[in-house]
């Protein structure tokens, strides 16, 4: 019961980060690839109908995180405090900056608002590559299961590691470079014209970051944790997740220059997947790996317990199929370019 | 509230003293030095009918449970569900005697109602931020009532001066967002409704053809 919803858990990150990654990744390109008042609105007409609910998943798996492991969600959400916080701001400002800008035409308030938005999805962006390689690096637990880390110590890995250090800001940027790809694919995908080809051009620039991060991360992950790879020696059904990976940046390589806009978002949707998939798949059973291994906490040690488990399944399929079916609803319904034009925004 | 959180029922009314025939108390302030209400405005034996259904049925006051099982600040609790109950008990009254207008077709002619309508518009959200912080000033000191006590149920590791800065932090975000939210829907209101005065001269030009 507890490997299952490790494994809901796990899905449900991996959907949030694909959807509102690039709503995000809108963001982090809004102030350079729309120039004109007309293409912000683009941008916005593109990401408008769907970041919404796109951040309801996060919400999502952060409620099913609580409810199948608490003791992770007491440990995690104390441990992690003020960055959970700043991330909280960030996705108010975020959704402040999206749905303010409309309301006043003077362009004072709308670079403002402007600013607002892309700065709050780049800093997103950021603070949730540096969390997952808080996840991965481990946190200092004590013998209670709780731990608390400063916002940075010395950023090196020693007894004293802080949130940010050289290992999580890799992380982090790793994290920017992939979403702000991933929503430029998506921009180029719902506009055309001059916005979309600058949104193709910054899926192209971020390319080759994307690729030389993804095997740095990788060596330094290995660097960091040796026993990281043990899990994949174990299965050897993991190493699938590296071949989709390298398949799918080859993919996107492939498809941008040459229009097929739909093939490439694709792409990147599914590398997002298998790098979480992928880190997932490592840290199994660990939910938050410990600087001294004694202190892991594993599904075993954190999970509710079981007749709660079996319950909550009847109640998460309920409703984990009304929000997918609601989903497929709302996309089907916005496919398509954007149309100049009225809108909301 | 009665039957599950009987400190908490005793101190939103007031009731210092346990007794058969509760009055319900409309007016007074609470006097948590003496154990008494001072200036008290009551109607005898109503709060025994509105928890029991019995005029005689004795209602236990705080007196019957130990002080440490008493809500924290039994006034600011007092206050909050007596606003709450109070602004709820003023919106059903103009409510009934607009319904009552607008069923007479002079509602919209009636200057004085429109005007309290109007002006009543803020006091929603006084009445639900009130009723909010009975429901949490009249947990206390439990934070899971019955089982676990709000002093044992915070984070340890997480220290008071952060805790500040979020609290901080939070209030500032929201104190921006609500001036801007009172600046927007000034404007709006400014801007007033529109097509209606479009609509009516559309249907004169109708009628008169």
């Amino acid at each position: 019961m507890a490997a299952l919803w490790f494994w809901i858990v796990a899905a449900m990150v991996a959907t949030y980060v694909v959807l509102d990654g690039f709503d995000l990744g809108a963001g982090a390109i809004y102030l350079l690839a729309a120039k004109t008042n007309d293409e912000r609105r683009q941008v916005l007409r593109a990401i408008g109908p769907v970041w919404d609910g796109n951040e309801v998943w996060l919400i999502a798996a952060g409620g099913t995180l609580y409810f199948a492991f608490p003791q992770l969600y007491a440990s995690s959400f104390s441990g992690f405090y003020l960055p959970l916080m700043m991330v909280l701001w960030l996705l108010m400002l975020r959704a402040i900056g999206i749905e303010f800008r409309a309301h006043v035409e003077t362009h004072l308030w709308q670079n403002f608002f402007d600013v607002v938005f892309s700065v709050s999805s780049i800093l997103l962006a950021v603070f949730f590559g540096a969390a997952l390689g808080n996840v991965v690096r481990g946190v200092p637990l004590d013998a209670t299961g709780y731990f608390f880390e400063p916002l940075w110590t010395n950023f090196k890995l020693d007894s004293q590691v802080g949130i940010l250090d050289w290992y999580t800001v890799l992380i982090g940027v790793m994290a920017l470079v992939t979403l702000t790809a991933h929503g430029s694919y998506y921009v180029a995908l719902k506009t055309g014209g001059d916005l979309g080809r600058r949104a193709r051009g910054f899926a192209l620039l971020c390319w080759p970051l994307q690729f030389f991060l993804t095997f740095t991360a990788l060596v330094a992950t290995y660097f960091i944790r040796p026993d990281i790879t043990a899990n994949y020696s174990r299965h050897p059904i993991g190493f699938a997740v590296p071949i989709v990976v390298v398949a799918s940046l080859a993919v996107m390589l492939w498809a941008n220059p040459k229009g097929k806009e739909k093939l490439a978002f694709v792409a990147s949707s599914l590398y997002i997947a298998f790098m979480l998939v992928g880190a997932a798949f490592a840290l199994y059973p660990m939910v938050l790996p410990a600087r001294d291994h004694v202190y892991d906490l594993t599904i075993y040690n954190t999970a509710a317990s079981s007749h709660g488990l079996s319950v909550g399944l009847v109640w998460w399929t309920f409703g984990a199929v009304l929000a997918i079916a609601y989903f497929v609803f709302v996309y089907r319904m916005f496919r398509g370019k954007v149309q100049a034009g009225e809108g909301h925004y | 509230m009665t039957e599950l959180q009987p400190p908490t029922l005793a101190a939103m009314e007031g009731l210092f003293q346990g007794q058969a025939s509760a009055p319900l108390l409309i007016l007074g302030q609470p006097n948590e030095q003496q154990g008494k209400i001072d200036n008290p405005l009551q109607v005898p034996g109503m709060l025994s009918v509105l928890t029991y259904r019995r005029w005689s049925a004795h209602v236990r006051g705080l007196d019957s449970f130990p002080k440490e099982n008493w809500p924290d600040n039994v006034p600011l609790l007092y206050y909050s569900y007596h606003i709450m109950v109070g602004l709820g008990t003023f919106f059903v009254a103009i409510m009934a005697i607009s319904l009552f207008l607008l069923w007479r077709g002079r509602l919209f002619h009636t200057r004085w109602m429109l005007w309290i309508l109007m002006l009543a518009a803020p006091f929603p959200f006084i009445a639900n931020t009130a009723g909010w912080m009975t429901a949490e000033l009249g947990r206390q000191p439990w934070l899971v009532y019955g089982l676990m006590r709000t002093e044992k149920g915070f984070s340890t590791v997480v220290s008071a001066g952060n805790s500040l800065f979020t609290l901080l932090g939070f209030m500032g975000l929201y104190m921006v967002l609500g001036i801007l939210f009172l600046f927007l829907i000034w404007r709006e209101i400014e801007h007033g409704p529109s097509g209606v005065s479009d609509s009516a001269s559309n249907l004169e030009t109708a009628g008169s053809r």
